[in-house]
């Protein structure tokens, strides 16, 4: 009997995890029902020392940039709280000669817009760097392997997406 | 559970290729989301000031606060590199979110001190 056809014989394929070493592989076994098998194997005894799996690099730090952005921040603001008082001064001595406010002087607002430029790149420069979305990406590879193997659940909500042949594997 | 807590939170929307879902890390996305949140409030309480310092009226406050939500989109996909769909899933996004949110911190700082 062809065994192929009946959908007896399980399709089977290996992936290698995308972490930076080569311990394990993963064995994905397909059936007919569609659920997906999961089995791991170690392709070579652990003869080279565990890789660093979460460096110390990965809390969120305040980088240099960012301190600088908030400087420049405050200086904008500061500069803009001067411009303010200068207005107020303006404002109290436009009151005495009795005449309309029509807008502040033009020193005002020259220094209003130089506070306004500041304040924009600040505000485009402190909140930190856009985070790449595409999975794909070099900086978004998921490194993790769990130092204990007793604990892993694969039955999760990967089980969509299609099978990467190709994962390349980082050394 | 314990290599599943980082990469749990990495993908979380469905794979591509054959389907045509698609993928991007939602974790990243929102981080994207919330810098964009933080810049437009912080440039409307600054326009908001600003406005109040020129002495705006009405009708012409409300267009500067527009103006500055315009220059704060120019910036951010300036600062996104113009290449928007690394960082986010929509035009929409970037141009779009956050537009009215800062309104109320503007009109709070135009007419409240001066």
């Amino acid at each position: 009997m062809n065994n192929i056809a009946l959908g007896l014989v399980p399709s089977c394929s290996v992936m290698r995890p995308k972490n930076r070493s080569s311990l394990i592989v993963v064995l994905v076994t397909r059936y007919t029902s569609g659920t997906p098998m999961i089995g791991w194997r170690s392709v070579q005894p652990s003869s080279e020392p565990i890789p660093e799996l979460f460096p110390a690099g990965d809390r969120k730090r305040v980088s240099v940039e960012m301190a600088l952005g908030f400087a420049v921040g405050v200086f904008g603001v500061l500069i803009l709280f001067h411009a303010a008082y200068s207005t107020i001064q303006y404002r109290g001595l436009l009151k005495i000669m009795e005449e309309e406010f029509s807008g502040p002087p033009m020193n005002v607002v020259a220094e209003l817009l130089l506070g306004l430029v500041l304040c924009i790149w600040a505000a485009l420069t402190v909140p930190g760097k856009f985070l790449s979305i595409q999975p794909h990406s070099e900086e978004n590879r998921i490194v993790s392997l769990p130092a204990n193997s007793d604990f892993m659940i694969f039955n999760h909500r990967g089980k969509v997406f299609p099978l990467e042949m190709d994962v390349k594997l980082k050394h | 559970m314990a290599g599943h807590s980082e990469s749990s939170g990495a993908e979380k929307k469905s794979g591509e290729a054959a389907n045509e879902i698609p993928t991007f890390n939602a974790e990243n996305l929102q981080t994207n989301m919330k810098a964009i949140y933080y810049s437009r409030t912080f440039l409307s309480i600054i326009g908001g000031v600003i406005a109040g310092i020129l002495g705006f009226t009405s009708l012409t406050g409300f267009i500067f606060y527009f103006l500055v939500m315009a220059i704060t989109s120019v910036g951010l996909i300036a600062k996104s590199g113009f290449s928007v769909h690394s960082y986010f899933d929509g035009w929409n996004r970037v141009i779009f979110d956050g537009f009215l949110s800062g309104l109320m911190s503007f009109v709070l700082f135009w007419t409240y001190p001066l």
